[in-house]
């Protein structure tokens, strides 16, 4: 049954079900309406009743009251009333129809109302009107009644309602019942039918789709007739056809999938047409275009082995439609003309579909079936993927061939790059390229010509290949940019870098352009190794550059005379020269020392105690010191890093013996002064005084021997006579004096002057004393008097000289105080010329110029005429002034540069041969006063010429015995002769001058080596780099930059750093690429732990060994600043040193090995032996003492025969050995110990193991291995023994599974004297590794902790090759 | 059995006589090369020990000499120091480093004897 007839039943049993109880709920509503109408009248019965009797009483009252009052108004009250009841009384007949009660209410109303009427016409107290009231009264009664009845009647149809509505109720009730049973049984009936109907079918169709979800494709159920089972009958044909293609996608899936690269192209084919064959039940062709472009060539083909493809070869015009068509396909060939050549006379539904990629037809591939309209239109779907996907494997295939091709040239530029990359020589690197390049590309010859710095280079791979004229035409067709084939079989590539240029060519029929490419790469290659080669030279040259600096900088330090030597903070020698032999011996052993031992108190002089002020404060500090026979000054000068802190001194020693001798000869003079005076004091003590008496008037009356020895006059002259040494002038004094002596008064030490006898005036000292006579009276003078002239001419005379001195001190300080060498000789010539400096009016400085031999003014100092002259000297002295007054003076006072002197005294050039009196002073080195130029025949005519002079002087300036200059000094403007002492001081000064020049020029020279040391800090190929204490890169040089590039260029990173870019980075950042402190890094420590730290570092960021030095740097308060770092690349140099350093120490352990046998093995035998002899003859405690020496002994002699064994290189006696019988035997040596130990011995030997060995030898090295491995072990282990073989090597591994050899000791245990054991010498394993490597074999060590330790020793199956 | 021992160190000297007259031999020892020779020929030893490094005349030449007159008479050179390498030790039959443990040469000894 179908569906929609089911749904139709379904729709009328409910639509009756809603008709019938539709019809009882109409039918009870109805009724219900009925009674509601009947209650609604009944109401209004009520009420009217109740109108009519409260009407009828308000009547009654009314006709009541009239009687009693009378009252006229009353009569239409009554009237009204009267009408309102009839009104109601018709109203109730209305409703009611005419009930018998309510016609007698109304009859009797009307007869009231009669009798009403006529009450009111009589007057109320009339007798009548009683009466009729009393009949009105009686009739009311009866109206009152009836109304009752009336009343009565309407609650009787009340009841009648209520029965009615009962019953209403009760109807009610079993009409809903039967409504209720009636849907019940109805909606079963319809459940019923939809369950048998809808649900089964439903439920059939889901179970269905879950199975075949679930992958049951098969899972089929019978459907039914109706829509379900059309449903699923529909279902199923989809599934089927899904099914279909389901299986071309897996086919699809299947032939796309990719080929392995290997698989040849028609293996590839082969597969996949088969597949489509079996898969789609089809005969399936592929052709192929051949390289012609015409014909297709078939290649492929599978069927049911129902006949072959009608034609192998077909031509492209053929089938030249199937370019702008597409896909073509036919189900029935026989209808096909054009394709008569495609049908086979089997099959007749075709389809050919092309093989395009690269949109160019490439091939295609033909679909056969056998049948007619066989192909539908998914199969041509299905063809055109197929076709696409077989194009794509071809094309696939094709560029595997075409990147195994590009691949094979990158290997070989791989090949080249690699083989070329270490070589820095230009010619062989050439050769090496044209030999390479001229192999690869089919051994055609190839020419490399570059020029460098001026010369060719060439690199032919075959001799004579190239004639002069190729070359010459080469040359002038030289590309600029990219190959060019000169002639036919002539290309050409030009090179060109930084400082070279040239060109590479090949002779070669004909070059295709794989092969440009690759000649390119190669080029490029080539290229950057010539870069790097003259790069390499240009470092080369550097660094010689360099190595000249600093040697040059070692024979300034040697050459200079003076002491040189270099502290750094820490008081340490950094350097010293050769000069310090001077003070002590063998000064080149003290670098590294510190200086406090070296000098403080040992030697004459002491380089820390001047240098640490200049460490203090920065400034230049000097000092002098005195040693036994020495006088030394020492000048520290500080070098300070670009920080301004001092980070190492330079103290220049200078002996000055000579110079403090002549400050020794001023202090002698100052002592001679001195005890003139002292002399002279005693002498005027011890003389007798002159006693001179007089009277008052004046007259000598005594004259003594004194007086008579210190005025010249003999008592006779003077006797009696007024005294006669008194000057002139002076008399007036005389007499106040007298005057004195007259009131008693005693005048002591009156210094004054007295005339003697020959005329000349001396000073005296003088002491009056009044003479008294008896009573007391003053009667006469004595004087006592002592010549005191001598005594105050000294004094003057000292007082001079101090002051001298104290100028000469003022000016040594202000010239040791600077180092500009202008500056210097300023303020010397200022100081000859001061007026109360030397005095000069005039000073010239003539230097020696030894190269040119001449004379030449250097400086003048002096005014250009006599009113300046006193100008200058009334303004310019040195009295008062401070150091730095008088420094300024010099340089902006009158006595400045630029005066006329000055550029008078430069012009000066006088050559040494000429004969004056300047060249005698430097030839004679004395110094020669000039008094009258007219004459003196050797009078320099220039002076004499262009500065007027008359008379002058010349010192000569001599410094270590050489004469460096002059100094040239005159008087010319107050033409003071210059006398000898001003020639003494003048001489003593020139000394200081000499030697002030002197340090003046080495500083010079310092400053020059400088700015050369600064030039080599750029230059020296270590890197080196400042950083602060946040590790901030403050300063690199140039080294740095270059090796941040190169790793830049090796890694490919497109970068080039700048100095700028560098500085102001952390370091980390920029030499370790990491955004934090990298831990192993040696600068790390020295942050933080503010120490030097030197070591050698595995760099893996920059690829190299590094030797990096790294110094902390401090402030004055001792803050940390940052460090300075120099890190050599020591890559190459680290494998030659380890190499160069074993062979070193196994020569020197060589020499001292058979002394120390000698010395050590001898007693040692002496010892052990009569030990042994003692132990066998003693008994109780003493045979243990001898025991315990025997035992020492043989521990001492194990130890020494192992060092023995290490370094004696005692030469191999190789023989064909059996290794495994070796083997068997050494572990036979140790049975007892293993057994004893509980060690297994397990063996894996390969058979027949002979290598050529020296067996004693490599015994030796098992044992030690063997050894190790057992004290390992200890207890309970295993020892496995395996011998195996290579092409070249034999193998030993012993493994043993003790806990296996800590990471930290992994790197050492082949050192020699390296041991974890308390008493192993450390040699065991060295001496294996030695043995071995004596093989010329190698071994190897793999451990893990706690799970043991194998060595693996690999020894060449041919015996080495003896040197 | 003669023995001569030959060696510039007396106490080495006087070990080795102890322990070889010990061992029942007739032991010689003298402490220079030329006294050596000379008892040598005197005494005509079976078997002689040699130090090498010797002042005046060394153990070399000593051996060279012995096997001049009698090369038949076993010669061991007994030495601190391993000369192996050098080339004219190879004269003699055997070759033993000085130890205080003297098995070694006793073993020596006791094996050319018996040959």
């Amino acid at each position: 049954m179908r569906l929609r007839r089911k749904l139709l039943i379904f729709l009328i049993g409910f639509l009756g079900l809603a008709f019938i109880s539709g019809i009882g709920f109409i039918s009870l509503s109805f009724t219900l309406k009925e009674e509601i109408v009947i209650l609604h009248t009944l109401n209004s019965f009520h009420k009217q009743d109740e109108g009519l009797k409260d009407a009828f009483i308000s009547y009654i009252s009314a006709v009541s009251r009239y009687m009693e009052s009378g009252s006229p108004n009353l009569k239409t009250v009554i009237w009204k009333r009267g009408e309102d009841v009839r009104s109601i009384l018709n109203e109730i007949e209305r409703s009611r129809g005419s009930l018998e009660t309510v016609q007698r209410i109304k009859r009797e109303f009307r007869l009231l109302s009669e009798d009403v009427s006529r009450l009111l016409t009589l007057n109320p107290q009339d007798r009548s009107s009683v009466d009729l009231y009393g009949r009105i009264l009686s009739i009311k009664k009866s109206i009152e009644d009836d109304i009752d009845r009336l009343h009565g009647e309407s609650l009787r149809l009340i009841d009648s309602a209520i029965d009615k509505g009962r019953d209403i109720q009760r109807r009610i009730f079993i009409n809903i019942i039967a409504l209720f049973f009636g849907t019940l049984v109805v909606a079963i009936l319809l459940l019923l039918m939809l369950r048998r109907s809808i649900d089964r079918p439903f439920r059939n169709l889901l179970d269905a789709t879950e199975r075949i979800s679930r992958g049951e494709l098969a899972y089929r159920f019978e459907p039914g007739e109706d829509e379900f089972g059309l449903l699923a009958k529909r279902f199923y044909e989809i599934i089927d056809r899904l099914r279909q293609k389901l299986q071309v996608s897996e086919l699809l899936i299947d032939i796309s999938r990719p080929s392995s690269a290997e698989e040849s192209l028609r293996d590839f084919l082969r597969e996949k047409v088969r597949r489509i064959s079996q898969s789609l039940d089809l005969v399936c062709e592929v052709y192929i275009l051949k390289k012609d472009g015409e014909t297709f060539e078939l290649v492929e083909y599978s069927g049911r082995g129902d006949g072959m493809p009608p034609v192998a070869l077909l031509k492209y015009s053929s089938i030249s439609f199937l370019k702008d068509s597409g896909i073509l396909w036919t189900n029935d060939l026989e209808k096909h003309d054009e394709l008569r050549d495609l049908y086979d006379g089997l099959h007749r539904s075709l389809i050919i579909a092309p093989l395009v990629f690269d949109a160019k037809l490439k091939g295609i591939i033909l679909f056969r079936r056998r049948e007619r309209d066989s192909f539908v239109k998914d199969d041509l779907y299905t063809a055109e993927v197929i076709s696409h996907i077989i194009g794509a494997g071809i094309r696939n295939h094709e560029l595997y061939s075409e990147l195994h091709a590009g691949y094979e040239r990158f290997r070989l530029l791989y090949e080249f790059g690699k083989s070329i990359t270490l070589e820095v020589n230009i010619p062989s690197l050439l050769a090496k390229t044209s030999n390479e390049l001229s192999r690869i590309l089919g051994n055609n010859p190839v020419i490399i010509k570059i020029d460098v710095d001026g010369r060719s280079e060439i690199a032919l791979s075959h001799p004579d290949s190239f004639s002069k004229e190729d070359l010459k035409s080469l040359e002038e067709g030289l590309p600029l940019d990219g190959p060019l084939s000169l002639k036919e079989d002539l290309f050409c590539f030009p090179l060109t870098g930084k400082g070279y240029r040239g060109f590479l060519a090949i002779r070669k029929p004909s070059i295709t352009p794989e092969e440009i490419q690759l000649m390119e790469g190669f080029i490029s290659f080539l290229l950057i190794d010539l870069d790097k080669a003259m790069a390499f030279e240009e470092i080369v040259k550097r660094e010689r550059e360099a190595e000249e600096s600093r040697r040059r900088i070692e024979i300034l330090c040697e050459s200079v005379r003076g002491g040189i030597v270099t502290l750094d903070r820490e008081f340490r020698i950094l350097s010293i020269n050769r000069f310090m032999e001077h003070w002590i011996p063998a000064p080149e052993g003290l670098i590294g020392r510190d200086a406090i031992d070296v000098f403080h108190d040992k030697a004459p002089i002491c380089p820390h105690c001047v240098a640490s002020a200049t460490f203090e404060t920065g400034e230049i500090n000097f000092m002098s010191q005195k040693g036994i026979g020495f006088y030394s000054e020492l000048t520290s000068y500080p070098v300070k890093n670009e920080m301004g802190e001092v980070r190492e001194v330079i103290v220049f020693i200078q002996d000055i013996s000579e110079r403090v001798l002549y400050q020794e000869e001023l202090i002698g003079l100052y002592r001679e002064v001195m005890q003139t005076k002292e002399y002279l004091e005693g002498v005027i003590e011890n003389t007798a005084d002159a006693i001179v008496t007089t009277d008052l008037n004046g007259i000598v009356t005594s004259w003594n021997k004194g007086a008579e020895r210190i005025y010249g006059y003999t008592a006779e002259e003077v006797l009696g006579r007024y005294l006669p040494f008194i000057p002139q002038g002076l008399h007036d004094i005389e007499r106040e004096y007298t005057e004195r002596i007259r009131r008693g008064e005693v005048l002591k030490d009156i210094e004054t002057y007295r005339v003697r006898k020959d005329g000349t005036v001396i000073e005296v000292s003088l002491t009056l004393s009044p003479i008294k006579d008896a009573y007391g009276n003053v009667i006469g003078t004595s004087g006592i008097s002592r010549d005191i002239t001598e005594k105050k001419r000294y004094e003057r005379e000292l007082a001079k000289r101090n002051q001298e001195l104290s100028r000469l001190f003022l000016i040594s300080s202000a010239m040791r105080s600077t180092l500009e060498l202008d500056r210097l000789l300023r303020m010397i010539l200022t100081a000859v010329t001061m007026s109360d400096g030397l005095g000069f009016n005039r000073a010239i400085l003539f230097l020696v110029d030894e190269e040119r031999q001449v004379l030449k003014g250097a400086m003048g100092v002096g005014p250009s005429s006599p009113e300046e002259a006193w100008r200058v000297w009334s303004s310019l002295s040195m009295e008062k002034k401070t150091l730095e007054d008088l420094m300024r003076e010099i340089e902006t006072g009158p006595l400045r540069k630029d005066s006329l002197l000055d550029r008078l005294s430069l012009n000066i050039e006088i050559p040494l041969e000429n004969d004056t009196v300047l060249t005698k002073a430097v030839k004679e080195k004395r110094i020669i006063n000039v008094k009258d130029v007219r004459e003196e025949p050797l009078s320099d005519p220039v002076l004499v010429e262009q500065l007027k002079t008359e008379a002058y002087a010349v010192v000569p300036l001599i410094s270590r015995d050489k004469v460096i200059g002059l100094l040239w000094v005159d008087n010319l403007f107050n033409r003071k002769p210059i006398t000898d002492d001003d020639i003494r001081f003048l001489t003593g000064f020139s000394n200081q001058v000499a030697q002030a020049i002197e340090n003046a020029r080495l500083f010079e020279r310092v400053r020059l080596a400088e700015s050369e040391l600064e030039n080599i800090f750029e230059s020296i190929s270590d890197m080196v780099y400042i950083t602060t204490s946040d590790y901030t890169i403050k300063n690199i040089n140039r080294a740095v930059l270059e090796r941040l590039n190169k790793r830049c260029r090796d890694e490919g990173i497109d970068r080039v750093w700048r100095k700028e870019d560098v500085i102001g980075k952390k370091c980390y950042e920029v030499f370790h690429g990491m955004t934090r402190p990298y831990e192993s890094c040696p600068h790390h420590k020295t942050v933080s732990e503010k120490k030097a730290f030197m070591e050698e570092f595995e760099d893996p960021y920059l690829k190299m060994t590094s030797f990096s030095s790294t110094s902390p740097l401090f402030d004055q308060s001792g803050e940390f600043l940052g460090t300075v770092h120099v890190v050599r690349d020591i890559s190459e140099l680290k494998r030659l040193r380890e190499r160069l350093e074993a062979a070193e120490r196994f020569a020197a352990l060589g020499e001292v090995a058979a002394k120390v046998a000698h010395e050590i093995r001898n007693p040692l035998v002496s010892v052990g032996g009569f030990a042994r002899r003692l132990e066998a003859r003693l008994d109780g405690s003493l045979k243990e003492y001898a025991s315990i020496i025997t035992k020492e002994v043989m521990r001492l002699e194990t130890i020494l025969r192992e060092i023995l064994s290490f370094v004696r290189g005692m030469a191999l006696s190789q023989e064909d050995t059996d290794i495994n019988a070796l083997l068997d035997e050494i572990v036979n040596l140790y049975r007892e110990e293993l057994r004893k130990r509980k060690i297994e011995i397990r063996r894996q030997y390969i058979k027949d193991l002979i290598i050529p060995v020296d067996s004693g030898r490599v015994r030796e090295a098992v044992i030690n291995i063997l050894t190790n491995a057992i004290q390992a072990i200890n207890m309970d282990g295993v020892i496995t023994i395996t011998t195996d073989k290579t092409d070249k090597e034999g193998v030993i591994i012993i493994k043993d599974n003790g806990p296996g050899i800590d990471e930290r000791d992994l790197p050492n245990i082949f050192n020699p004297f390296y041991t974890t054991k308390p008493t192993g010498t450390g040699l065991g394993l060295s001496i294996t590794k030695k043995i071995i490597e004596e093989h010329g074999g190698r071994i190897e060590v793999e451990t893990k902790r706690g799970e043991g330790s194998s060595f693996i020793i690999y020894l060449p199956l041919k015996a080495r090759q003896m040197l | 059995m003669k023995v001569l021992i030959v060696d510039d160190d007396e106490s080495i000297l006087r070990l080795y006589k102890e322990e070889l007259e010990d061992e029942g031999y007739e032991v010689y020892a003298v402490s220079s090369g030329k006294e050596a020779i000379e008892l040598f020929e005197k005494i005509d030893p079976d078997i002689v020990t040699l130090d090498i490094l010797m002042p005046d005349m060394d153990g070399i030449a000593v051996l060279r000499i012995i096997k001049s007159k009698k090369p038949d008479t076993p010669v061991i050179m007994s030495t601190a120091y391993d000369y192996r390498d050098d080339f004219g030790v190879w004269a003699a039959e055997a070759y033993v480093v000085k130890s205080s443990d003297l098995t070694e040469l006793k073993e020596t000894i006791r094996r050319l004897l018996n040959k």
